[in-house]
């Protein structure tokens, strides 16, 4: 949750615990693992779709975040920092299994029947107004792994283009290609979904 | 307007549809003056963009991820092995402060272990009229109200932010509600509400603890 003035616990701010982990206290590593956990560990179960994986990822940002805390001189946020780790983390970590399991390439363009449809002269229900939250993060953990990714650092984590660009190596256009064709699947889910629950009733 | 664009098939204007989203703002094309489908369609991807913005990180790690970050640290040399006066004395606060903080933890508990037993054994409809009761005699609107006033007469600033999340959480305990009437076999719902409860009870839990702290400290 937010909080503007980052007081983690009382008489410690952000600032303080930052300066106190740099000179090895315990504490305040705590205090900053207790104010971020919850933000990177969702980033990284958003970003894999599975529980365990998620969590050696999330325990592996904060490690090198920690390791690397001396070298924090406070220019940028130091939540901006540990977020921009954590999606390193996450990528590194699915280019390293790209290499056995799923090729960059498919990464970055899923096959073509996990695609979504054209929607050139369909005329069905409109979304509007029937999302509810619980059934778009399932929809989100159901799409394919490349489409998730761009998906979840635009529209959920708030990261630009030039950044998802700069952070997955590819083309800011390549970015805008897949955002797109990943809110089309995604709207191909929330339909089928609406439809599934529509004909339960 | 152009004539080029009124004149474009809907699948050029798809073909196109991915850069002119983020060019931000709302899409101006003379094709969807023309095209309902084509209007549907970006009425529809808008939509999902803006409810993606309002999903929150619901999830914890188990504690075990902490303990593994603090035993590498350990053994790494990072945390000093020495024991910090201060931390015991920051530890001792905490724990005072969590007596008064066990009152909203505490009934956000219950109500959920209520909640959860209840809507385990019930048919679907008592489901609906369990949950709809738990509502009123858990986290009212006059609780949240109560506790946005005191957030505000303590630290007006951040009235505007527990007010915020307090909607964000709430729809999402009527989201997760509402998919566990539909379907009160929908484990991965009962998850979300139990999460959506742990929020809420964290959030008053630091509106408490913000009121308690201020307020000792101005003895």
């Amino acid at each position: 949750m937010t909080q503007p003035k980052k007081t983690l616990v009382p008489g410690l701010t952000e600032a303080d615990a930052i300066e106190r982990a740099k000179a090895g206290d315990g504490a305040a590593f705590e205090a900053l693992y207790a104010l971020h956990k919850r933000r990177v560990y969702s980033l990284c179960l958003r970003m894999v779709s599975n529980t365990a994986e998620a969590e050696d990822l999330a325990q592996e940002a904060f490690l090198q975040l920690f390791r690397k805390i001396g070298t924090f001189r406070g220019e940028s946020a130091f939540s901006t920092w540990l977020h921009r780790l954590s999606v390193n983390v996450v990528l590194m970590h699915l280019r390293k299994k790209g290499l056995s399991e799923v090729s960059l390439d498919e990464m970055m363009e899923p096959q073509q029947e996990d695609g979504p449809k054209k929607d050139i002269g369909a005329r069905d229900n409109v979304l509007a107004g029937s999302i509810d939250r619980v059934n778009l993060e399932r929809c989100i953990e159901s799409l394919p792994p490349g489409y998730r990714i761009i998906f979840v650092l635009h529209d959920i984590e708030g990261y630009e283009h030039n950044e998802i660009a700069e952070m997955m190596g590819c083309s800011i256009g390549n970015s805008k290609s897949q955002l797109h064709k990943a809110r089309m699947k995604l709207r191909d889910l929330l339909k089928l979904s609406k439809a599934e629950k529509a004909a339960k009733r | 307007m152009t004539g080029k664009e009124k004149d474009m098939s809907c699948a050029e204007f798809q073909k196109e549809l991915p850069f002119m989203f983020e060019s931000g703002g709302d899409i101006q094309h003379e094709h969807l003056n023309s095209c309902e489908d084509c209007a549907s369609l970006v009425r529809d991807l808008r939509y999902i963009a803006d409810q993606a913005k309002l999903l929150l990180p619901m999830h914890d790690p188990s504690p075990r991820v902490w303990n593994n970050i603090q035993t590498s640290l350990t053994k790494d040399g990072v945390i000093a092995n020495e024991k910090d006066p201060q931390r015991g004395h920051q530890v001792a606060a905490q724990k005072k402060n969590n007596l008064k903080l066990a009152v909203a933890a505490g009934s956000a508990a219950v109500i959920l272990v209520i909640l959860l037993s209840l809507q385990r054994s019930a048919p679907a409809p008592a489901t609906q009229q369990v949950a709809a009761s738990t509502s009123q005699d858990g986290f009212t609107d006059q609780d949240d109200a109560q506790l946005l006033s005191s957030v505000a007469a303590q630290a007006p600033d951040l009235k505007p932010v527990y007010a915020a999340s307090l909607r964000d959480v709430n729809q999402y305990i009527s989201d997760a509600r509402a998919s566990l009437a539909q379907d009160p076999s929908d484990d991965e719902a009962r998850i979300h509400l139990r999460q959506a409860y742990a929020q809420k009870a964290m959030l008053y839990r630091m509106g408490t603890t913000r009121s308690f702290n201020e307020s000792s400290s101005g003895q």
